[in-house]
């Protein structure tokens, strides 16, 4: 199983919101036999890097992710994601 | 002091009309569910008899006893006491409406010649489109059972079964789990935004129609349904990789 994405509101965090969305996973990964239950994170959310491990979660890799732009266009977006 | 007893007057008023609309309510809902009790067989002996013997038009008898039927209703007139109140209902969610929707589906998947499998695949979507258009009641009504079992100290427990659920946090405030609906791309979008993933309303709607049943699409929202926050999960299909490999 594996979380693409977990967003709370700035205004709501520390108030159990993620933990309760990551127990509806969880429960939800148990019950169709999975064995773990993976996010990655980018390495520029602190808060992340505290709250996965506070909720039981174990850093076993760390990656680089590569890319190569084809076109000008993915050139252009890619700036704007950057 | 005229003030005073005006004012015990017109209490003591309130509450005889709200015992008398108790006692009026639920003695037209008995006389109700009798007259349905009985409608069963009347209606279905009446469109017999219509398949049998046929009258002026189709099922003519069938139809007299709908019309007596819709005429006791209005002689009834159960909610007759919260009439001047406007309730609003959504169209798209009457029995009529959802009937009508999946008669539609059925006459399509027919005449394009589909499977009886293909029928139930757009049965269900039209089902799960529906359970998500009344999400946010849905949620409304959690909460409210939450809040009932707490006052009741606990001795009601709800039945512990994984699906999105209201869960407690402390005292009255309660952060309830529901599925992600078309409705929430708004927010979602901010969310997104907030995190600096800038997002178009229009295109994580249309994402969230299309991932539909296949990803876990959850939203936590406040016990008044204003969202707080996401998550997406999703099965890793381990089965359809060549090699074996950890993340």
């Amino acid at each position: 199983m594996e979380i693409l994405g977990l967003i709370v509101s700035a205004a709501a965090r520390r108030e159990g919101v993620g933990r309760k969305l990551l127990a509806q996973v969880e429960s939800w990964a148990k019950e169709v036999g999975a064995g773990a239950v993976v996010v990655r994170s980018n390495s520029k959310r602190e808060e992340s890097h505290v709250f996965y491990p506070a909720m039981g979660y174990q850093a076993i890799k760390t990656q680089a992710v590569y890319e190569k732009r084809l076109s000008e266009q993915a050139q252009t977006e890619a700036q704007a994601r950057d | 002091m005229s003030s005073a007893i005006t004012k015990i007057g017109r209490q003591k008023d309130e509450r005889w009309r709200f015992w008398r609309d108790v006692l009026a309510f639920n003695l037209k809902v008995l006389l109700g569910n009798l007259r349905d009790f009985a409608l069963i067989p009347v209606s279905l002996g009446a469109a017999l008899i219509d398949v049998v013997s046929k009258g002026e038009q189709d099922g003519s008898l069938f139809y007299r006893v709908l019309r007596w039927g819709a005429h006791s209703e209005e002689v009834l007139d159960a909610y007759s006491a919260v009439k001047a109140e406007n309730v609003s209902v959504n169209p798209n969610y009457t029995v009529d409406a959802v009937i009508a929707r999946m008669e539609g589906v059925m006459v399509r998947e027919y005449e394009k010649g589909g499977t009886a499998a293909s029928i139930k695949t757009a049965l269900d979507r039209v089902i799960d489109q529906l359970q998500h258009g009344t999400g946010g009641h849905r949620a409304r009504v959690q909460v409210a059972i939450a809040k009932a079992s707490e006052k009741l100290g606990g001795r009601v427990k709800l039945k512990e079964a994984w699906s999105p659920r209201t869960e407690r946090i402390t005292g009255s405030e309660a952060i309830v789990i529901r599925a992600m609906t078309e409705t929430d791309a708004a927010v979602v979008a901010d969310l997104a935004g907030e995190l600096g993933y800038p997002n178009e309303m229009g295109s994580i709607r249309r994402r969230i129609k299309e991932i539909g049943g296949a990803d876990l699409l959850l939203v936590a929202g406040d016990s008044a349904d204003k969202v707080m926050g996401f998550i997406q999960a999703h099965r890793v299909a381990s089965s359809k990789q060549v090699f074996a490999w950890r993340y």
